[in-house]
Parts: C-alpha cells; structure tokens; sequence
C-alpha cells in the first residue's frame, strides 16, 4: 500500500476542486481544463407524484490522472453522482463538462458514444455476462466501437494477462473466483482505454486480501494515467485514493475527516461521518 | 450504425439465443406451428395444381363427356339413363368436328372370380369403341379390342391394374379366365395404372368389356348409354372446344325434348369443367389451411411478443450493462430485433421440416398431394421474418428504452 501520499491534502472550499496536490509537478502534461467539472447538480427522482432530491447543488472538479474516493453514509447519493458523472444518469440541474465539453443535455447516441469511449465502469457485483467467457466480457465493449476485432483482441488479451488472469481467459465467469470477476470487469472497464474509470465499490464483495490485490491494480492504472473515481464504504480503501469526498445526504461535505491519511487513528474532526462508515460496514 | 457494429451485434444475438435456449426452443416451435401450417397449404396448393393437370391431361384437351342424367339437379328428375344410340348417331352424323363418338355402359360394384379367388370390382364398363384411342388409356400388357370384338360381342375383357392384382397377384393374367356375374371372359389385357380415383371409386379396378358384349350377356338396358364421349381433332383450340361444347348442348336438348327452361337432363364435361372443379376444391383448401396458419402464426407471434416482453424484464442487467458500456439505444433495440428475427427465421426451418413431414404423411394416405418448392421455401422465410419483426419490435422497444441506471438497479 503506498497510498495516501504525504500531500493529499483537501480544501473545504464551497466549489471542491479535487486538483491533485501534486499537480504543480506534473504540470507539464495537464491541461488546463478540468476531467471533470461539475457546477450546482441536482438531481430529484420524480415517483408517482413522490419527489425525492436525492442530489443538492453539487460543485465539483476532478482534474485528469487524480484518483478520488468518494465515500459517506449509505444513501446519501454515491451511486447517483457517479451516475451522472458516467453519464449513465442526467442531473435534474446544474452544468456538466466532461473533457470540456457540456455534457448535460446530451442525446442518447451522443452520450452512448462518450460512455464507450471516455469512461469505463466497474461495478459491485461485477455484472458479467455468464454465458461469455472472460475474454468475450473483456471485448463487450468494442462491440459498440469501430476498433478493429484484431486489435480489439491484442488489447483485450493483453489486459487479462495484466489484471493476473492470462490463464483464464476462456473461463466463464461462474468458473472463477469474486476476486478473478473484478478483474475481468476491471479489464473490460479498460477496453477502451477510457479517461476516466468509474467505480462504484468495486471491493464490497470481496474479502480483504483481494480488495487489497485489486486496489493495487487500481492505484496502478492511476499511475499510468487513468483518472480514477471510487464510490467506497471502507476507509482502508478510500486511503488508497489521493484523494477523499465525503457525501452526506446528497451533499459534499465540507470537513476534510483525518482518517483518510491514517485510517486506523480515531476521528477528531468528524465524529458523525465515521459512525457512518462504521455502520455501514457493520450493515454490509 | 455501421455494418463492422451490425455485424458484432449479430453476433450478440446469437450468443443470447444460445445462453437462453429454453426461451428459444419455446418461441421456434411457436412459430414454427404456424410455418408449417403455411407450408402444408402452399405445397398443396402446388400439388394440387399439379394433379389437376395430370388428371386434364389424362382427359385430353379436346374431348367432352356426356354422362347420362343431370348429377346437380338429379334430385328432381332422378331418371340417369337419358342417353341412347340414337345420340349417339346423331351426334356422328350433326357434329361434323366430332372424330369419334365413343358410348359407354357402367355397372358398379361387379362380383369378379377367377380359380378360387373373389374380388368386387368398382365397376364393370362396356366400351363401344377400341379403348385406347377413344379414352387416351392403352393397355400397358396384352392389347386393346378389335373391330371384331366389338362387332361380335366376344367374351373378352381389360382389367385394371388394381383388378389384376386383387385377382392374380404377381402373376400374368393374360389368357386367364375371369368369370364375371357367371360369363367367363378372356383377359387380353391389362390397362396402365392411372392412379385416379373418384370417390369410393377406383380408377384402376375395373372390368372392361366391349359394349355388345356387355348388352348381349349382361342383361342390360339395349337402348340407355351411361357416357359418350366425343373426341374432336387434336387442333381443337379451347375456343373452339367452348363451341362444339354450345352446339353439343343444343342437340341434346332438342334430341330429348327440353323445354326452353327446362334443365338439362344429361351433363356435359368438357377438361376446362375438370380444371374449374380441382379450382374450387383448391380455393376451399386454401381457406381452410388459410385460417389454420394465420390462427397459428398469430399464436406464435403473441407467444414469441410475451416470452421476449418478458425476457426484456429478466435481462434489464445485461441491457444495462451494455448501455454503461457504449451501447446505444438503437443498439440494443437492434440487438433485440436480430434476435426475435433470427428465431422466427429457425422457427420457418423447423415449420419447413414439420410441414414437409406432416405433408408426406397426407399425401401416404391420399388425402392431399404435396410438392415443396423454392417458392415454398422462400415464402415461408419470408413470413417468419415479418413475424419475427411485427412481434420483435415491442419487446426489442421496451428493451431499448430501459434507462441504464434503473435496469442496472434490476427495475423496470
Ligand atoms: N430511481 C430512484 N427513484 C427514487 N429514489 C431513488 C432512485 N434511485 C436512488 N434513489 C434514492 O436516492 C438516494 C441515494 O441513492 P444512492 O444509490 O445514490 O445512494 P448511495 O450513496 O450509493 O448508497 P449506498 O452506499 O447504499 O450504495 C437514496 O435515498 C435512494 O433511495
Ligand atoms: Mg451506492
């Protein structure tokens, strides 16, 4: 574990500009314009006559090659903001950038496209198709690009053997284990060599040894580039992030929790959040 | 779309067909009912086309039939002998186009023997003319009558391939003696097998005798015919032959006295009445076998709509997915469409088998006959695809409408 750096230091300012400490040092390669920029999102579920926000102006920049854990209580709109961001949801309000482009009020063909080609998703219950083998799972997703089957195939090879699983390529998924099923979803998620991975706790079935293993393989695709956001319960895996969001009933909380650099101390400034987590973990 | 994305979207499809095959087995043979329905009708109606010209032929183009008595209205004037040799003169000697004027006598159902064997024949016939020009019907072993048979009523006979086997077997009747009604009779030759039959009658058992013959030792009418048959030359076109067939009507009637009004009181069959008779019995065919497959059809595609509404439901995780990673709406919905299509098109193959096999079984027991055909194939597939659409298309909507996140969620 080599996370969290020394520098992973937050601001709690009104817009979270999620700007890598270490940025100064990499400025070389960055660009100016932020992965990801997010003003004032809401989003309200409308069900039968029943409104619920569940998302309350949201302000939020990722900048690219930052790895950001999001956590927060159970219910607090995780899985909704990474939605949106994923562009597998709209936001009810607010503005979208996403690689500087206003995504917002995209049509479906649009959005599909930005979906295949700028973000990989990586879900909790993994979400393979059982009756593909790990290899055709790993390819699903060039089936909605124009990337020729040949080097579809390379690549899709080339990222089972780098996720551990070069001899199991023609497994099917009920032939491997959970640990193994994240890693061919985790490699279909890097198909196309997306911008931004999006996972939605990719760890919360499996056990501690394989969460490390696989968050490993997560902090090294960061390393290569890969703009990572991971919604998480457990503090240990949001200490692998650079960086830590805490949500909280559909808002980023202000209060950067200590914890995120030493997870195993006593929370000072936050007693609420980590009731929370420890809840949460105590119900998952 | 493109077709390098079309083309791996096939692919899905039949992958899915594949992973959810009991889904599958149930909407082919669904909608393999219904092709198999369709395709019974069509090679029938093929067949039966085909029959009707068989059957044309064997009547030949330019011959007409008169048989005694009027059979559609029989049940007011039930008299069936009206014809008689004097007809038959006049006919001669009135129709200059007419190049033979055959008459014939029919008694059914004739006890026949020969050493110990029985056999009840449909139907002994007396021929007053040589067989084989007259009727177009040769004798396949053996010969055909002589003027002399005729003119001194000898006790000779053709027998029916059916007869010969019912009475002989496999062996050779010619030159055996036939007993038929106690007159002993020569066998001089066997007919060919003609393979038709008329209601309970049988074509090909039969006794034929010269018409002398069978007034003199038969004991019938001296007087009546059953049948004359007039035979014109063999460039009678069918307009031609509409003609005689008018001119022929009227004779008849002033030969027997019919009032103006009056019905018929014989019928004339001319190979065009043969083909409108088998057309009709066609068309009556068609709307039977018709409303079969479209009730068929329609079942399996309601059932092929149903099994694949729901299947939407069951793979909201596999569509979700799919649209987290990159696919599109149209995607999915083609997906879907591929796949409902791909299976009404397994279903046409599957019918395509059934109703070739159902088909054969028909026509072994002689109720249809059946002949499958490029044309037979193709409109099935055809069919099959438009079902696979008109029922494909809700479903695969329904599929492609599913937001991500709630099909993802495992929701609707
Ligand atoms: N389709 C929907 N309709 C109505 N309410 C919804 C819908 N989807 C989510 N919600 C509500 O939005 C809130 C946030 O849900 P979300 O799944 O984002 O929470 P979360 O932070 O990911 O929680 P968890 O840690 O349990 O996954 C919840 O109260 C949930 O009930
Ligand atoms: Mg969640």
């Amino acid at each position: 574990m080599t996370r969290p750096g020394p520098d992973a230091q937050q601001t709690g300012m009104q817009l979270t500009d999620a700007q890598p400490a270490d940025r100064q040092q990499k400025d070389t390669q960055l660009t100016d314009t932020p992965l990801i920029d997010m003003r004032h999102i809401g989003k309200t579920f409308v069900q039968a006559d029943m409104e619920t926000r569940v998302l309350h102006d949201i302000s939020l920049r990722v900048w690219p090659g930052d790895f950001l854990a999001l956590t927060g209580s159970s219910g607090s709109g995780k899985s909704t903001l990474l939605y949106i961001m994923g562009l597998l949801d709209q936001a009810s309000s607010g503005s979208y950038h996403l690689q500087g482009q206003d995504v917002s009020t995209l049509d479906d063909a649009a959005a599909s496209a930005f979906r295949n080609a700028v973000t990989g998703f990586v879900f909790q219950s993994f979400f393979l198709i059982p009756y593909a083998s790990a290899l055709d799972n790993v390819l699903l997703p060039g089936v909605y690009s124009q990337v020729p089957d040949r080097e579809l195939r390379a690549r899709a090879e080339e990222l089972l053997v780098r996720v551990g699983l070069g001899d199991r390529m023609h497994h099917k998924p009920n032939q491997l284990s959970g640990g193994q099923q994240q890693r061919v979803a985790l490699a279909r998620a890097l198909l196309q060599e997306p911008a931004l991975l999006l996972a939605d706790e990719p760890t919360g079935q499996l056990d501690t040894a394989t969460s490390r293993s696989i968050l490993e393989l997560f902090q090294k695709i960061n390393e290569g580039g890969t703009t990572i956001i991971m919604v998480t319960h457990s503090p240990e895996t949001a200490a692998c992030a650079r960086k830590r969001i805490v949500m909280r009933d559909g808002r980023i909380h202000p209060d950067i929790p200590d914890e995120v650099e030493q997870p195993e101390q006593p929370d000072r400034a936050n007693g609420t959040d980590r009731t929370d987590a420890a809840e949460d973990q105590a119900l998952g | 779309m493109t077709l390098r994305q079309f083309l791996r979207i096939l692919v899905q499809a039949q992958r899915a067909i594949r992973a959810y095959w009991t889904n599958s087995v149930f909407i082919v043979c669904a909608i393999s009912l219904g092709i198999a329905a369709l395709t019974v009708i069509l090679a029938s109606m093929e067949g039966a086309s085909r029959k009707a010209e068989e059957l044309a032929a064997k009547f030949g183009p330019t011959s007409i039939n008169i048989i005694g008595g009027n059979l559609v209205e029989q049940a007011m004037a039930s008299r069936p002998m009206t014809l008689t040799w004097n007809d038959v003169r006049r006919i001669g000697d009135c129709m200059p186009g007419a190049e033979r004027v055959s008459p014939l006598l029919l008694k059914a159902a004739v006890q026949v023997q020969s050493g110990g064997r029985r056999h009840t024949t449909d139907s002994l016939v007396g021929t007053g003319a040589e067989h084989g020009p007259s009727w177009g019907w040769y004798p396949e072993t053996g010969r055909d009558f002589t003027r002399e048979d005729l003119e001194f009523a000898r006790s000779v006979c053709l027998i029916g391939a059916a007869t010969a086997q019912a009475l002989f077997g496999s062996a050779d009747p010619l030159g055996r003696i036939v007993v038929v009604d106690r007159v002993p009779l020569v066998v001089i030759g066997v007919l060919t097998r003609q393979g038709l039959s008329s209601g309970d009658m049988d074509f090909d058992d039969r006794v034929t005798v010269p018409i002398t013959t069978m007034i003199r030792r038969f004991n019938l009418s001296r007087h009546y015919l059953s049948q004359v048959r007039v035979t014109f030359a063999k460039s009678s076109t069918p307009q031609h032959m509409a003609e005689y067939s008018r001119q022929l009507r009227g004779l008849l009637r002033s030969l027997h006295g019919i009032q103006d009004g009056a019905a018929d009181d014989f019928l004339l069959v001319t190979m065009q009445d043969i083909m409108d008779f088998v057309d009709v019995v066609k068309g009556s065919i068609v709307i039977f076998l018709g409303l079969v497959a479209v009730v068929t059809m329609l079942t399996g595609g309601f059932t092929q709509a149903n099994l694949f509404y729901l299947a939407v439901t069951d793979r909201s995780v596999e569509i979700g997915l799919k649209k987290a990673l990159g696919a599109s709406s149209q995607a999915i919905f083609v997906q879907f469409l591929l796949e409902a299509v791909l299976l009404a098109c397994l279903g046409a193959l599957a019918g395509l088998a059934i109703g070739a096999a159902f088909g054969a079984l028909l026509s072994s027991f002689d109720l249809l006959s059946i002949s499958l055909s490029p044309t037979v194939f193709l409109l099935a597939v055809l069919m099959a695809c438009a079902i696979g659409c008109a029922f494909g298309v809700r479903p695969a909507r329904k599929a492609a409408g599913l937001a991500p996140v709630s099909a993802l969620r495992g929701l609707s």
